[in-house]
């Protein structure tokens, strides 16, 4: 241990504030990298970490931020850095009261929530979502990996039913400042409109910030599913039952329920399937139940998308699945592990 | 016939690791001093038939009870035994006796004492004979469950025996080589063992299954063994940890063992490479177990490769010399997943010792190791870029967070449980029949969990003190079906 650190080690301890310790700690991690030695066997371990992890989740959001920052200028820096800086406040405040080191799992929420808000939110609103989000989905469940939703989607969910005229109407396509409240789904809803491919392909719609750039959510999505952080079974298959089921049904009800690649590439579907379904803590462990998860999921979107009165149901329906999960975990693992023989 | 498995669930291929061994063997010199523990591999620890001050030769039977199951125990060097204490092998107390050497060990001595009976022209013996050879040489302790003779080396008895399996896989990170062990000149001496096993166990069908990565050796044994051998040779993924019985046997015979019991019980002797040219040993040439080859592997020894030692050699004497320091190194015996790593220098090597590692004690991993390309680091996850050989160490390489449900631990599970959900309940102190019917005894604490989770939670040593725990609150690891009254050497 060098002695600069050593120094700053015992400074960190002495003033007896947690907080400071806290915040000490996990940025001597972060510098220095791990120093503890494997106790007994095994006597070897796997270089991933639970930084690189979340890291990994960071890289492959990169692609799809830039692009939004090139869609809606550096504002949208701005929000990314409003998300962290409240939300990081709650996290920290928590790991200082639990005594715990802060969780990495934060710097993904707090990359992923301000993506998906409309490119006009108001930063105050940003703020007040990711508080809410991180202190309601995540810590009074006991903190990361005990959390029954995705912090997030929490936060996302709680300011669009607060403040709806803020998130569900002021929308904006990129490179304008015409404010619209017309989306690609809402103008399938209202006129069955099909916005051109190419448009929802490259970006060029109106949509939240992260969820437009359709070719880099998935060229992030893909490596984060070949690098193994996320498992590739809840997204393929919540896509494919997106996809099929919208096959089905557009050729039944063509004037409710759109075409399948409109479903698919419209909204925040990819997002979704790539960003949120994949967070292993609050999809369900087994991989039948991923499957169940993803299927499911795939059908109540396409419910809320076509029969309610909201134009998108990518996030009702995870966080239902959400909610959904340790029961389909439950009924898998009774239908796995046979009840014991009496003797 | 069905398709021939050659991987099964779970597992990890660990390859390409820096500290590998040379496929070269090197003989060590004769040592001052040697330890014999009187328990060595399979059976109970037996009696002592010599007495401090009583001069020995090397090959000498200087341990032996026929009385329970268990093998002989030899002296590997001519000398004055001097002392016969308690002593400390891999974390087990045990009766060891200690010899000062005088003349020599075989290597340097043509005084060992050969097994009386052997022969070159082995066919020309009878059964009972070779039973008697694998016995008094020991060799019948190198198998889990011991080799069954008509001396009570297993619990099982020769007849009993329906197949032997030979296992030649390098499914360790620093395994030693297979080259090493079964150099070309030995093939013929190879087989010869396993014909040998066939004649003791005159029931058995004999199953080879060598790794993926030799596949010139699987050609050259294909072309030594003929039709009239019998003996079925496959190959089989070096994935960790598929050279264990409880993992093999399932894969290769479709059965498996049953939770707290070994493949002997349902007739199956598993044995290694090593263990058959051990076989071939005794009874063509009359040597008993007084010699093994171990790799020394690992970044620690200035140069990773084999070495036939005596049995009993300390392993401070033994690595002394070769050691590029001892401070800054762990060395952990057999095995970096499931090994001891060894206290004392004064621990020696015993018959089933399979080799030696030396791996950095490493503290510092650099400024932001985590977010660097990785080119030389291992993992499960495809996070890393490794171009080069990929180092190895005892760092943690993390710090412990929180259980994300990753489920790498349950992808890798060679039993097929979810270390995810299961070491919960341990941490919770749930212990009922939910971790009973979650097969939570099925676990074979092959540690590999431990290795992959990302969380650094130590996964296998919550396994297994819920295994403990249950066991304590009354629930058995025995499993009980209907196959269990039809165990073999059960009581």
């Amino acid at each position: 241990m060098s002695s600069f650190r050593e120094k700053l080690h015992r400074k960190a301890t002495a003033t007896g504030l947690l907080s400071f310790s806290a915040i000490f700690e996990a940025v001597e991690g972060f510098i220095y990298g791990p120093s503890e030695l494997a106790d007994g066997a095994p006597h070897i371990h796997d270089h991933l970490e639970i930084k690189r992890f979340m890291s990994m989740a960071i890289v492959a959001l990169l692609p799809t931020t830039v692009a939004a920052v090139v869609f809606w200028g550096p504002r949208v820096l701005l929000v990314v850095l409003v998300s962290y800086l409240a939300g990081g406040l709650v996290e920290v405040a928590f790991a200082a009261l639990r005594k715990r080191p802060i969780e990495e799992g934060f710097l993904v929420t707090g990359l992923i929530f301000p993506l998906v808000l409309p490119p006009t939110v108001p930063l105050w609103i940003v703020a007040v979502g990711i508080i809410f989000g991180v202190f309601f989905g995540k810590e009074v469940f006991g903190g990361t990996g005990r959390n029954i939703f995705n912090p997030a989607l929490v936060g996302r969910l709680f300011i669009t039913i607060a403040f709806p005229k803020a998130m569900s109407t002021s929308w904006q396509a990129p490179f304008t400042d015409a404010i619209t409240s017309a989306t690609p789904l809402s103008l399938y809803k209202t006129g069955q409109e099909i916005t051109p491919y190419v448009d929802l392909l490259f970006g060029n719609v109106a949509g939240s910030m992260g969820e437009v750039f359709s070719i880099g959510i998935i060229v992030g999505g893909i490596f984060l599913l070949l690098t193994r952080v996320g498992n590739w079974r809840i997204p393929v298959f919540y896509v494919g039952s997106v996809f099929v089921l919208s096959l089905i049904g557009n050729i039944f009800l063509p004037e409710l329920i759109a075409p399948p690649l409109f479903q698919v590439l419209a909204g925040s579907l990819l997002f979704g399937a790539f960003f949120m379904v994949t967070d292993p803590v609050t999809s369900p462990y087994n991989n039948e139940s991923k499957i169940i998860f993803g299927v499911f999921a795939g059908f109540l979107t396409i419910v809320i998308r076509s029969f309610s009165g909201y134009t998108e149901g990518v996030m009702f329906s995870i966080i239902l699945m959400n909610a959904l999960a340790p029961l389909i975990d439950h009924f898998v693992m009774k239908a796995k592990y046979k009840p014991l023989e009496s003797v | 016939m069905s398709k021939i498995r050659n991987s099964t669930r779970g597992g990890y291929r660990f390859k390409n690791f820096k500290g590998k061994p040379a496929a070269k063997v090197e003989n060590s010199t004769v040592p001052g001093k040697v330890t014999i523990p009187l328990r060595q591999g399979f059976g109970t620890e037996v009696e002592p038939v010599v007495t401090v001050g009583e001069h020995v030769s090397s090959g000498q039977i200087i341990g032996r009870n026929d009385e329970t199951i268990s093998s002989p125990v030899h002296a590997s060097v001519a000398g004055n035994v001097t002392d016969i204490r308690e002593i400390l092998v891999a974390g087990d107390k045990q009766q060891a006796i200690i010899i000062e050497t005088d003349a020599g060990f075989r290597f340097s001595n043509e005084s060992t004492s050969l097994l009386a009976g052997h022969s070159s022209d082995w066919k020309t013996l009878d059964s009972e004979r070779l039973g008697e050879l694998i016995y008094l040489s020991g060799v019948s302790a190198l198998a889990s469950g011991g080799i069954p003779t008509q001396y009570r080396s297993s619990p099982i008895e020769p007849m009993e025996v329906e197949s032997i399996l030979v296992l030649g896989l390098e499914d360790e990170p620093l395994s030693p080589s297979l080259n090493a062990i079964l150099p070309a000149s030995r093939y013929s001496d190879f087989l010869d063992g396993i014909r040998m096993l066939k004649r003791v166990l005159p029931e058995a069908s004999a199953h080879i299954a060598i790794d993926t990565a030799h596949k010139d050796l699987i050609n050259s044994l294909s072309q030594h063994i003929g039709d009239e051998d019998e003996i079925e040779l496959r190959a089989v993924k070096g994935k960790f940890p598929y050279s264990w019985e409880e993992v093999a046997v399932p894969m290769v015979f479709g059965k498996r063992v049953p939770s707290g019991h070994q493949a002997v019980n349902i007739g199956i002797v598993v044995v290694s490479v090593q263990t058959v040219l051990h076989v071939f040993d005794a009874i063509a040439n009359g040597i008993p177990m007084i010699e093994r080859t171990i790799a020394m592997a690992g970044e620690g020894f200035a140069e990773p490769q084999h070495v036939r030692v005596p049995v009993g050699v300390s392993i401070g004497e033994l690595t002394k010399e070769r050691l590029v320091g001892r401070e800054r190194y762990r060395i952990v015996r057999d095995s970096l997943l499931t090994g001891h790593a060894v206290g004392e220098d004064e621990e020696p090597i015993v018959r089933v010792s399979r080799a030696l590692y030396a791996i950095p004690e490493l503290t510092f991993t650099g400024k932001f190791s985590f977010m660097g390309p990785g080119t030389d680091s291992d993992s499960y996850s495809k996070t890393f870029i490794p171009i080069g050989k990929k180092k190895i160490d005892t760092n943690l390489h993390g710090e412990e967070r929180a259980c994300l449900s990753c489920s790498f631990c349950a992808e890798v599970c060679p039993a097929g449980i979810q270390p995810n959900i299961l070491h919960r309940y341990v941490i919770n102190e749930l212990f009922s029949e939910t971790l009973l019917q979650f097969k939570i005894f099925d676990c074979i604490e092959c540690n590999l969990c431990s290795y992959v989770c990302p969380s650094k939670i130590p996964v296998a040593n919550l396994m297994r003190e819920g295994k403990k725990r249950m066991t304590d609150e009354g629930f058995s690891s025995h499993e009980v079906t209907e196959s269990h009254q039809k165990l073999k050497g059960v009581q």
